[in-house]
């Protein structure tokens, strides 16, 4: 080195030091000391590929991209004839790196074996191409592989000598080249010529060129074979980027091998080059194989079976294709879980929404849940609550017509970290661990419960604040189940006269008067005004073109409508009309059976001279309270029986629940109520039965009617006798002829006979009476419900029914009820010993 | 004619420098363009470059230790 070089040198390194150093002289003298200590050594000359290699697997340690970025870089720099010590710069440049640098051989990823390269002839010493940058061909690196010794070909089989001979070297550079261009999908054949181990790894490596072409094909639009859809093209996308990383690795293998001296480039190295891409190429072929015209959830299913694969390369292969994929799904996910729109052009999502369904069918008809689409990381409880989710978003825009967002964000900001991971892949900072995607995490199931909470408490909290919910679940119960006593008792007493009159007669709005009347008569008057005025009367009169009477008619109807209609659809109103009838019967002739016992009472009082009825009297009396006593306890149970299934129902809207669950329980309730009331559809039978059992008691009270008409008749005449004798007397007359005689023994034959008449009535009327209600109680009895059981032995609670009917016997008792359960255990035994001995 | 050849090796030598800065940025080395160009003028003068990065090493490694006696001796 000459005196002007070392004075340049000299001044520079003080710059440095300056530039660097708060203190410069101390640092410029220990700059010079460690120079001019080891400034006598020789330098040992770095070989150029060799470093290229290390930062290449250093910064590919880090991030794919920034290899990718160095190579770019490296190829322009290598064009740039300025820089005189390129391999000082960089060897610089690397020892200065800030990342800790790991062992270099766990680093490459496709370490090629120490081959020595046969003689090559053109004077490339063997350790200069032992190392080549071959290996820093990493195909599709930038997902982190796992570094295991898996990878790198054990070192004694490097001694394998390459089948192609040394004095055909120029063959051999020939079919790597063309291996290499079949690899890429270049259509060619093989050579006859060449030795058959050179065919055989070829055709090896040949088959990546089939392969790729497959895929080609499966991304081609032209082909009809891509799959549709927003996913499908998410994931054609993804194959495609898979497909340029492989040219790119394809790339850098034909300039490191065809080109130049071809280095260590054999036909041998090119397949072991070629078993990675070989593998993936391969699943990724079969993954796009069993993609073909899938869309939608139903694709990601498809790909999703694949991340379960064993093998940690295709796992990570498919999660990678999924993850692309699937972002389609999770936009329009979010978008319907915090918007409840749906922007679905292709039909992928798995929830539909139909078009022309009323608004009043919204709640129920509007969406469902496509079960094929989807996909399956997602239960089916999952995607339900995600249907459930969204739709109460829409239903609180469409129906509630309330557009103000809801303040609490919480779940918005849970939904839209969701979207985050999609955007940074790699996570940069913890390079070795997978990113966990969307679609596997607990977040989803997190985000969605938190979003369904959020959306169904403000649901129910506008239906039950502005839409007054539950004053209308109540007031149901009131005046259609007739929980309401005293207006229902006073309504029917108003109602009576005019309900008697035939169907025909009978005009809403005299009734609609009756109904008003009663309201304010009764503390129905101090119910809210949106209550009252959805209060009517409707009939409903019956079309087979029968005789009906105001009774068989008449129904209360509760109207609701706007969003409420969806908790009360028509099928609702329907079962509430029908649960309305039947307590209205039963309550009607408790009612008439009461009007019975009044008109008894009155007439009772002017009984005391006619002994002859008293014993018929007193015989109806007693049936007539059997038979209150039988409509008392129905009624008690149809009210009582649905009891805990309101109070859950209510206590489920006072915890703001979600609507679903609130119809559900509604629904429950009105079950519970219609098997009380036997009109449910697994008590036909006792409907029947019950049917039977009012007709005959409506009979009963007809009965009475015409008995005690008879007798009022009769007393009447006895009345007027009288009062003819007493005038007659007072006029000095004969009180009593004989012809007057002979008439009133006339008169009262005829009222004899009139009462043995009536008294046969009523045997054969109680006979049959009985004969319903023990065949009722028996069905009671039978009955899976235990409630119904229960019912029955209410109705029989004295065994006044049991001891006049033999066949009441059995079912009622504690025996019966063992001994069939002795029965089938005792079946059952036998079947498990019988198929023992088998 | 020399001007113009001139010229462009002095924009070649920019485009160069522009990529050794890039490289260095992706090791992340830490040197500031300045520091980057008397580096490369040392490396092309013939100085050894591990000697040189065991150099800045060292400096920065000075610098470090001063920044952290400070606050010590004013402890004491």
């Amino acid at each position: 080195m000459d005196i002007a070089t070392n004075n340049t040198i000299a001044t520079l390194l003080h710059k440095l030091c300056e530039g660097l150093s708060s203190e410069p002289d101390s640092a410029y003298e220990l700059a010079l000391s460690y120079l001019t200590s080891t400034s006598e050594k020789s330098r040992s000359s770095q070989d150029e590929r060799l470093l290229c290699q290390k930062i290449h697997s250093k910064l590919a340690s880090v991030s794919a991209k920034d290899a990718d970025k160095f190579n770019e870089s490296y190829v322009k720099l290598k064009n740039s004839f300025v820089l005189k010590q390129r391999v000082a710069v960089l060897s610089l440049l690397l020892a200065l790196s800030d990342t800790p640098q790991q062992t270099e051989s766990t680093h490459q990823l496709f370490p090629l074996p120490n081959l020595p390269t046969v003689n090559s002839g053109l004077g490339v010493s063997a350790s200069s191409s032992s190392k080549s940058t071959m290996g820093s061909m990493s195909w599709g690196s930038h997902a982190p592989k796992p570094q295991g010794s898996n990878q790198s070909l054990p070192s004694n089989s490097s001694n394998m000598i390459v089948a192609v001979q040394s004095n055909d070297r120029s063959t051999e550079r020939a079919c790597v080249r063309d291996a290499v261009l079949a690899a890429a999908g270049v259509k060619s054949r093989v050579p006859v010529a060449w030795p058959r181990p050179a065919q055989a790894l070829y055709a090896r490596i040949a088959h990546l060129g089939f392969l790729h072409d497959r895929l080609k094909e499966f991304i081609d639009p032209a082909s009809g074979l891509m799959p549709q859809g927003l996913m499908g093209e998410g994931l054609v996308s993804s194959i495609r980027d898979e497909l340029t990383e492989y040219y790119r690795s394809i790339a850098l293998l034909q300039s490191q091998v065809c080109e130049g001296d071809g280095g260590g480039g054999t036909l041998r190295r090119v397949c072991v080059w070629a078993q990675e891409p070989l593998h993936r190429l391969t699943w990724l072929a079969y993954i796009a194989h069993t993609a073909h015209h899938k869309k939608g959830g139903e694709l990601a299913s498809c790909v999703h079976r694949f991340v379960r694969h064993g093998d940690d390369r295709v796992c990570s292969l498919a999660r990678r294709l999924l993850t692309a994929l699937t972002y389609p799904l999770l936009l329009m996910l979010t978008r319907w879980l915090l918007h409840g729109e749906i922007d679905d052009p292709f039909n992928e999502f798995f929830i539909e929404s139909r078009s022309g369904v009323p608004i009043d069918r919204m709640w129920h008809d509007k969406y469902r849940v496509r079960e094929w689409m989807v996909p399956s990381f997602m239960s089916r409880e999952l995607a339900s609550q995600i249907l459930a989710t969204g739709k109460s978003v829409v239903f609180m825009r469409e129906a509630c017509a309330d557009e103000q967002a809801p303040a609490d964000l919480t779940h918005q900001r849970h939904l839209h970290d969701l979207l985050q991971p999609q955007a940074t892949p790699g996570g940069g900072e913890r390079p070795d661990e997978r990113v966990v995607s969307w679609w596997e995490t607990d977040g989803l199931r997190e985000g969605v419960s938190l979003a369904h909470g959020v959306a169904s408490a403000r649901l129910l909290g506008a239906l039950c604040s502005h839409h007054h919910l539950l004053d209308h679940l109540a007031a149901h119960r009131r005046y259609l189940l007739l929980a309401q006593g005293d207006f229902v008792h006073h309504l029917m007493t108003l109602l009576q006269e005019e309900l008697n009159k035939p169907a025909t007669s009978l005009y809403v709005h005299n009734l609609t008067c009756t109904l008003e009347a009663a309201v304010r008569a009764t503390n129905a008057q101090f119910e809210p005004p949106h209550v009252l005025a959805r209060l009517h009367v409707n009939l409903y009169p019956n079309c087979d073109g029968r005789e009906d009477s105001g009774w068989d008619v008449f129904a209360l109807q509760y109207r609701v409508d706007g969003p409420l209609g969806t908790l009360f659809p028509a099928t609702c109103a329907a079962r509430y009309r029908a649960l309305f009838t039947q307590l209205w019967r039963v309550k009607r002739i408790e009612h008439a059976l009461h009007h019975a016992w009044r008109d008894y009472a009155i007439l009772q009082k002017r009984l005391k001279h006619m002994p002859e009825v008293w014993g018929l009297m007193r015989r109806v009396s007693c049936l007539r309270a059997e038979a209150l006593r039988l409509c008392g306890a129905l009624q008690e149970a149809s009210c009582e029986g649905a009891e805990t299934a309101w109070a859950e129902l209510l206590a489920a809207a006072s915890e703001r629940r979600h609507l679903d669950t609130l119809l559900a329980l509604h629904h429950r309730a009105l079950d519970r109520h219609s098997i009380h009331a036997m009109i449910h559809h697994t008590t036909q039978e006792l409907q029947s039965y019950l049917g039977n059992v009012l007709n005959e008691i409506l009979a009963l009270r007809s009965f009475e009617t015409t008995l005690h008409t008879g007798i009022s008749a009769e007393l009447e005449r006895r009345d007027q006798l009288r009062e003819l004798k007493a005038e007659r007397i007072s006029r000095g007359e004969y009180a009593f002829t004989s012809a007057d005689e002979a008439l009133d023994k006339e008169k009262r034959k005829i009222f004899q006979q009139f009462l043995a008449n009536r008294k046969a009535d009523l045997n054969v009327w109680a006979r049959s009476y009985r004969g319903h209600v023990t065949t009722l109680i028996l069905k009671l009895a039978l009955h899976t419900e235990v409630s119904l059981q229960t019912l029955a032995f209410r109705l029989d609670y004295s065994d006044f029914y049991k001891r006049g009917d033999a066949k009441l016997h059995e079912p009622l008792t504690y025996q019966h009820k063992r001994l069939s359960e002795i029965g089938l255990h005792a079946a059952r035994n036998k079947l498990i010993d019988h198929s023992r001995k088998k | 004619m020399m001007t113009s050849e001139k010229n462009a090796q002095i924009s070649q030598a920019r485009e160069t420098f522009q990529i050794l800065y890039q490289i260095s940025q992706l090791l992340s080395t830490g040197l500031d363009t300045e520091t980057l160009t008397i580096c490369i003028r040392l490396c092309e003068l013939g100085v050894d470059p591990e000697v040189l990065a065991h150099v800045i090493k060292e400096i920065r490694k000075m610098g470090e230790a001063t920044v952290h006696d400070k606050p010590a001796n004013l402890q004491v």
